[in-house]
C-alpha cells in the first residue's frame, strides 16, 4: 500500500455561527488521485483550502509526510509545505496581463527556483499542457481552456508532490474535459498525488482511485471507489449496444415482463439498464434481443456509477 | 530578495501594459509641473480689476481713483450702485468700490468708502482686500498729512499764544495777590481809623465856656486895666502934681515929669493897646465864638460824616471781604486757568512729534522675505511637490493594492512559500520608484526650466531627496492601509480621494490655517500634509539641514511607524478574511466599506 503523504485528523471549520465542517478525518495515499465529492456549499471548496493552508482548521490537525515516517504540521511548517503541493484554483488564477511565459516564470521564482530552472522548467510545463505554441500570448487573451491548463502549469512551476484541484473541469465543454483530463493524467502518470474537488461524479469516477464523499460538513463515506460503490450500491449497470438498436421495444418488453428496474437510460448507441438483480435483468434482456432478432455489438455489466453511490448515501 | 524584485518587475509590466497608466505615470508630473511653472513662475503682483460708483465724482474722489490707476489697478466706472456690486457678483471685477455722495473732507459729512467683495473667491479676497485698501489709505493718509499739518500749525500757533497768555495770568495772579494784600491792608487800616466820634473830647462846650470866659476875662482885663490905667494916669497925675511938690531939681522934675509923661503915654498907649486888644478880643471872641460854633457844627457834620464814614466804612469792609472773595475765587480761577494753560502748554510741550508725516505713519513698515525673493513657484513649491507626493501615492498606493486583491492571481499567490512582508514591500517599492521617477521629473523640470532655487550638486538637495523619501514613504504606506481596508476599487478611490482631500483642505494652502476654529487647530498641526509642506519649506526655502527641522521630522517618523502599522494590520486582517470570503457562500460585510 502506497504510504500516506496528507493526513487530516479531526478537522473541523466554521464560518461565523455557521459550522462547515465538522470532524474531517482523511488519509491520501501517495500517487493517488483522490475524489472529493458532495453537493454545493458540502464543503469541498473548504477542505481544500484547509489541505493548502488557505484557512486555517478551527480544530484538528493537517499533517504532510516530508519524509519517510515523518509527518509535518502544516501550522508549524507552512512555507515549506507550500513548496510540496500545488493548488489550481476553479477561477483562473494568474496574472491576465503576464504573458503564458511571464506566469510560469513569475510563480517560479516565488518557489524559489532558480532563474534559468525557471526558464527551462517553464517550457517543459508548457509543452506538458500544450501552452507552448501560445507562451507570448496574454493570459487574458486565452481562451477557457487555455486558460484552465495555464492554472495548472502554474500549480506545478515547482514540481509539487501534490495537486490540488478545484473543479478542474468546470465550464469545460466535453472536448476540453477530455483534454484536460488526459492532461492530469500525464501528471499523475508522473508521481504526483492529485485530490480533486468535483461536482461531476462521471468524471470522478472515471478517473480516480479514492473518493470521499461529504455531505454538510461531515465524511459520509471515504475510500476506493470500488469498494465504496460495492459497499453501498445495490445492482448492476447494464450496457448493451445493439444494431439496429430498436431499445424502445426492448424497454417495453422488460416492462411487460414486469423486470425491477432502477433506472434506464438510451440513446442512439446504447441502452443502458440499471437494475438491482442485474443478473435476472440481463438474462431478460438477451432473451428479449434474440426474440427482436437485434444484433448484439457489446454487452457489458458493470458496477453502477457513483452518482448511484452518492444519492443512495445522501438520500440516506 | 530574489522574490522582492521579481514581483516588483511584475508591479511595472502590470502598469506599463495598461497605456494609459504609464501614460500617467509618465507624462502627469510633466503637465502638473509645466502648468505650475507657467503660470507661477513670475512674481507679478495680482492683476485686480476694480469698478467704482460716485453720485458725483468730485476731485477728491477723482484722487483716490487716480491713486489706483498709478498702481496699476484697472479701474472702470459703474453707471450704478447695483450694477457695480452685480458686476462682482459676476466675476467681472475683483472688488466694487462705492464713494459716497459729497466726498469732502471738513464737512460734516460721513465720509465712508463703501467696499463690496467676494468673500467665495476664498484664495484671493484678502490679497484683494489688502491690496485696494492699502491703496485707500495711501490717498487717506496723504490726506490725513495735509490735514495733521494744519492741526500742527494751529498748535504752535496756540503754543505761542499761550505762552503769552500765560506770563500775562501770572502778572495778573501776581495783581491778584497784590490786590489781595492791598485789600487786606486796606482792611487794616480801615479797621485802624477811629471813626469814634466824641463831641466831648473837642471839650466844645468848654471851648465856648473857656471862649465866654475868656471874652469875659478879657473883658474884666480890659475893664481892669482901663481901671488901672486910669489909676495909673490918676496916680500919674497926682504925682505930677506931687513932682512939682518935690524938692528936686527942676531937671530931674523935669526928668521925672518927662518921665511921668512918657509913662503916661505909655499908658495911653496901654489903653490903647488895651482897647484895641480889648476890640480885637471881641472880635476875636466873637470870631471865635462863631468859629467855636462852626466847629461845633463842623463837628456835628464831622461827627455826622463819621458816621457815614463808619457805616461806609463797614460796607466797605463788606465790600472788601466780597472782592476778597471775588479775588480769591478769581485767583483759583486764574490759577486753574494757569495750571490749564500750564497742562495744555505741558500737553503741547508733550508733543515731540511734530512733523505730520511721521504721525499719520508713525511707524515704517519694512516687509523683509526671510527667504530672498523669489518667483510664486519657489514660495509655492513646497506646497506643489508634497501635494504631488501625498495624491500620487496614496492614490497609487491604495490603487496597487487594490490591483493585487482583485487580481485573479491573488488567491495564488496566497499559497506560494512568500511572506506577506515581500508582498507589501514588492508593493511599496513599486510606489516608491514611481514616485521617485515622478519627483526627479518634477524637479528636473523645475530647476532647467523655471529655476526654482534647488541646487542640485549641494547639500539642500541630499536633505530633499531623504524628506521626498520619509514624506513618499509615510504617503504610500496610509494609501496601501486604505488599499487594503477597503473591500472594491471603487470605494478604495474614494476613500484614497478623501482623505487626501482632507490633508488638504486642513492646510494652509487654500485658507489660512490661522482662520479655523482654535479647538480644530490641532488637527492642522497634526495633518501630515502640513507637517511634510513645513519640511520641504525649511528645506527648500530656508536652507536647513536635517538637525534643524525641529520636531517636524520627529512627526514624520512617527507618522510612517504608523501607517506601516496601519498597513501591517490591514494587510494581516485582509488576507485571514480573503479566502472565507471567496469561500464562504454567506458573505458578511466585516468592514463597513
Amino acid at each position: 500500500m502506497p504510504p500516506i503523504i496528507v493526513k487530516l485528523e479531526n478537522i473541523s471549520k466554521n464560518f461565523g455561527k455557521k459550522q462547515i465542517l465538522k470532524d474531517i478525518n482523511l488519509e491520501i495515499q501517495k500517487g493517488e488521485i483522490y475524489g472529493i465529492i458532495g453537493m454545493s456549499g458540502s464543503g469541498k471548496s473548504t477542505l481544500l483550502s484547509l489541505m493548502a493552508d488557505l484557512l486555517k482548521p478551527d480544530k484538528g490537525r493537517i499533517s504532510y509526510q516530508i519524509e519517510p515516517n515523518q509527518f509535518w504540521d502544516l501550522s508549524e511548517h507552512s512555507n515549506k509545505i507550500k513548496k510540496l503541493f500545488g493548488y489550481s484554483f476553479q477561477s483562473p488564477s494568474f496574472h491576465s496581463m503576464l504573458t503564458v511565459q511571464e506566469n510560469v516564470e513569475h510563480f517560479s521564482t516565488l518557489y524559489d527556483l532558480p532563474k534559468k530552472f525557471g526558464k527551462k522548467n517553464a517550457d517543459i510545463l508548457l509543452k506538458l499542457v500544450e501552452l507552448d505554441d501560445a507562451k507570448n500570448v496574454l493570459s487574458k487573451n486565452l481562451s477557457g481552456g487555455m486558460q484552465k491548463r495555464l492554472c495548472f502549469a502554474c500549480a506545478l512551476v515547482h514540481s509539487p508532490r501534490i495537486l490540488f484541484l478545484d473543479e478542474p473541469t468546470a465550464n469545460l465543454d466535453p472536448v476540453l474535459r477530455k483534454q484536460t483530463w488526459e492532461i492530469l493524467k500525464k501528471i499523475n502518470a508522473q508521481g504526483t498525488t492529485i485530490v480533486i474537488a468535483s461536482q461531476l461524479l462521471t468524471e470522478l469516477d472515471d478517473f480516480c482511485d479514492s473518493i470521499c464523499i461529504i455531505n454538510k460538513g461531515k465524511v459520509v463515506k471515504e475510500g476506493p471507489v470500488g469498494k465504496v460503490k460495492k459497499e453501498y450500491s445495490e445492482g448492476v449497470e447494464i450496457h448493451l449496444k445493439s444494431i439496429p438498436g430498436n431499445y424502445k421495444k426492448i424497454i417495453s418488453d422488460l416492462r411487460k415482463l414486469k423486470t425491477k428496474i432502477n433506472r434506464l437510460d438510451y440513446g442512439e448507441d446504447e441502452l443502458v439498464v440499471y437494475a438491482k438483480k442485474g443478473e435476472i435483468a440481463l438474462h431478460k434482456m438477451i432473451h428479449l434481443i434474440e426474440k427482436n432478432k437485434e444484433e448484439i455489438v457489446y454487452i457489458n455489466l458493470e458496477q453502477p456509477p457513483l452518482k448511484e453511490v452518492f444519492s443512495s448515501l445522501i438520500g440516506k | 530578495m530574489k522574490k522582492l524584485i521579481e514581483l516588483i518587475k511584475k508591479n511595472f509590466k502590470l502598469l506599463i501594459r495598461s497605456k494609459f497608466s504609464a501614460l500617467i505615470i509618465l507624462i502627469g508630473p510633466i503637465l502638473i509641473m509645466l502648468l505650475a511653472g507657467l503660470a507661477f513662475s513670475n512674481t507679478n503682483q495680482y492683476s485686480i480689476s476694480i469698478t467704482t460708483f460716485s453720485e458725483d465724482y468730485n476731485e477728491l474722489t477723482n484722487s483716490y481713483i487716480d491713486n489706483l490707476e498709478e498702481n496699476s489697478f484697472s479701474v472702470f466706472q459703474s453707471d450704478s450702485h447695483e450694477n457695480c456690486i452685480n458686476s462682482v457678483k459676476e466675476g467681472k471685477f475683483h472688488v466694487c468700490i462705492v464713494f459716497p455722495k459729497n466726498f469732502e473732507i471738513g464737512t460734516s459729512n460721513k465720509n465712508q468708502i463703501d467696499f463690496y467683495v467676494d468673500y467665495s473667491k476664498i484664495n484671493i479676497v484678502y490679497v484683494v482686500i489688502e491690496s485696494v485698501t492699502s491703496q485707500i489709505s495711501e490717498s487717506t493718509s496723504a490726506i490725513s498729512v495735509n490735514l495733521t499739518t494744519n492741526i500742527l500749525s494751529q498748535i504752535e500757533s496756540t503754543e505761542s499764544a499761550l505762552k503769552g497768555k500765560g506770563e500775562l495770568i501770572a502778572n495778573l495772579i501776581e495783581k491778584n495777590s497784590e490786590i489781595d494784600t492791598s485789600l487786606d491792608v486796606i482792611k487794616t487800616e480801615l479797621n485802624e481809623v477811629d471813626l469814634s466820634y466824641d463831641s466831648n473830647n473837642f471839650k466844645i462846650t468848654s471851648l465856648s465856656s473857656y471862649s465866654s470866659q475868656l471874652r469875659g476875662a478879657v473883658s474884666d482885663m480890659y475893664d481892669e486895666t482901663d481901671d488901672f490905667v486910669s489909676e495909673v494916669s490918676d496916680t500919674l497925675i497926682d504925682i505930677g502934681a506931687d513932682v512939682n511938690n518935690l524938692t528936686i531939681s527942676p531937671s530931674e522934675k523935669n526928668n521925672i515929669i518927662n518921665q511921668l509923661e512918657d509913662i503916661n503915654e505909655l499908658l495911653t498907649l496901654l489903653d490903647n493897646s488895651t482897647s484895641q486888644i480889648y476890640n480885637e478880643n471881641q472880635n476875636q471872641s466873637s470870631n471865635l465864638v462863631t468859629i467855636i460854633n462852626e466847629i461845633d457844627d463842623s463837628l456835628e457834620d464831622i461827627e455826622s460824616q463819621l458816621g457815614s464814614a463808619s457805616s461806609a466804612r463797614t460796607g466797605v469792609l463788606s465790600k472788601i471781604a466780597t472782592a476778597k472773595q471775588k479775588i480769591s475765587t478769581s485767583r483759583v480761577s486764574l490759577l486753574d486757568l494757569q495750571g490749564t494753560i500750564n497742562t495744555i502748554n505741558q500737553g503741547i510741550l508733550s508733543v515731540s512729534l511734530r512733523d505730520a508725516e511721521d504721525i499719520v505713519n508713525p511707524t515704517e513698515v519694512k516687509i523683509n522675505p526671510v527667504a530672498s525673493e523669489k518667483t510664486h513657484l519657489n514660495y509655492f513649491f513646497p506646497s506643489l511637490l508634497t501635494l504631488v507626493i501625498m495624491f500620487v501615492s496614496i492614490i497609487l498606493a491604495s490603487n496597487l493594492v487594490m490591483m493585487e486583491k482583485t487580481s485573479t492571481a491573488h488567491m495564488r499567490n496566497h499559497i506560494t512559500p512568500t511572506r506577506n512582508i515581500i508582498f507589501l514591500l514588492s508593493n511599496y517599492f513599486t510606489c516608491l520608484f514611481i514616485m521617485l521617477f515622478q519627483i526627479i521629473i518634477l524637479l528636473v523640470i523645475s530647476i532647467l526650466l523655471f529655476k526654482v532655487s534647488i541646487d542640485p550638486f549641494s547639500s539642500q538637495f541630499f536633505i530633499l531627496a531623504v524628506l521626498a523619501l520619509i514624506i513618499s514613504t509615510v504617503f504610500i504606506f496610509f494609501g496601501m492601509g486604505i488599499g487594503y481596508l477597503f473591500k472594491s476599487r471603487e470605494t478604495s478611490t474614494l476613500g484614497a480621494v478623501s482623505f487626501s482631500t482632507i490633508f488638504f483642505i486642513l492646510s494652509d494652502v487654500i485658507v489660512p490655517i490661522e482662520s479655523i476654529p482654535p479647538d480644530l487647530l490641532f488637527l492642522t498641526n497634526l495633518n501630515p500634509f502640513m507637517i511634510s509642506t513645513q519640511l520641504f519649506r525649511q528645506a527648500i526655502l530656508f536652507g536647513k539641514d536635517l538637525t534643524s527641522l525641529g520636531p517636524n521630522i520627529y512627526y514624520i517618523l512617527i507618522y510612517l511607524v504608523i501607517f506601516l502599522g496601519l498597513t501591517l494590520t490591514s494587510l494581516i486582517r485582509f488576507r485571514k478574511r480573503h479566502v472565507r470570503d471567496k469561500l464562504s457562500k454567506n458573505r458578511k460585510f466585516f468592514f463597513f466599506f
